[in-house]
């Protein structure tokens, strides 16, 4: 299950938010299973102590039997916020969310790896330690990109705040690399530099 | 396009709305309260953090500096734009 060679990016202590348990417990029903997974998008900026809103905490996880994950999921108090006969379809062709019983939001929404940047996500996935708990991030070279590439205020926010957070452990050639692909070179020296 | 694909996101898309709304209608008290509480504690704990660890602290302010000013100056570009 763990990586050979782990990349530690960031380590904090605090009090455990309803968000944080959340998203540890969904994290270790996936590794029960040996699932790999990554935690993006918001969550991942709020892990790296960004105080920020979110209503779900997004998950990507490799290809697998997810019918599997929600008789596990069940086990720890956990809901599909779909129905149970369109689980597989839900995952395959777009995601599948799932709830601590009884409050449905927050939630815990769940996309299949499809695309080479999902894949490179979960291949260079990096750790969080929050308190004595390991959670696993997007690794900074796409996120940033990435959300460069979204566009929205938020994901503007989320992108300078990653990179000012994480700015000494970023493999510059990775991120000039994925700047290029997604075609934000320019956003990233006018927003991102500056 | 991939146009299958696009209407079966969609489809799901519409059963997750669905069943939040129905939950949502059934509970809106529970909801709110339940809501409220979580973000008012997360919020809390985060600030907490911020308050016991300096070098976060001092990141997170000059984060707060670049995101008013680029606001600041986003507003005035967008004024221009539009006078």
């Amino acid at each position: 299950m763990n990586d050979l060679k782990e990349r530690i990016i960031f380590s904090t202590s605090r009090e455990l938010t309803f968000y944080d348990e959340l998203a540890i417990k969904f994290s270790r029903v996936l590794e029960k299973l040996n699932v790999k997974y990554v935690i993006v998008a918001g969550f991942a900026a709020i892990l790296l102590g960004r105080l920020r809103e979110t209503e779900d905490i997004d998950f990507i996880i490799e290809p697998t039997d997810i019918r599997k994950i929600y008789k596990e999921a069940r086990k720890e108090g956990f809901e599909a916020l779909t129905p149970i006969s369109s689980l597989e379809l839900d995952f395959n062709e777009a995601r599948v969310r799932f709830y601590l019983k009884p409050h449905i939001i927050p939630n815990i929404e769940v996309k299949k790896a499809k695309s080479i940047y999902d894949f490179y996500t979960l291949k260079n996935r990096v750790v969080v330690l929050l308190n004595e708990y390991k959670l696993y991030i997007a690794p900074p070279e796409i996120q940033i990109p990435y959300k460069l590439w979204l566009g929205s205020l938020k994901d503007l926010e989320d992108a300078k705040y990653t990179y000012m957070m994480l700015k000494e452990k970023i493999n510059a050639q990775e991120l000039s690399r994925f700047l290029k692909e997604f075609n934000v070179e320019e956003l990233f020296r006018r927003i991102i530099e500056t | 396009m991939n146009t299958k694909r696009e209407l079966e996101e969609l489809k799901s898309h519409l059963r997750t709305i669905t069943l939040e709304v129905e939950w949502l209608r059934n509970n809106p008290k529970e909801y709110w309260k339940h809501y409220v509480e979580v973000h008012n504690k997360s919020i809390k704990a985060l600030r907490k953090q911020l308050l016991e660890n300096k070098e976060l602290r001092e990141k997170y302010t000059k984060f707060l500096i670049w995101k008013s000013r680029y606001k600041e100056k986003e507003e005035k570009r967008k004024l221009k734009a539009y006078s």
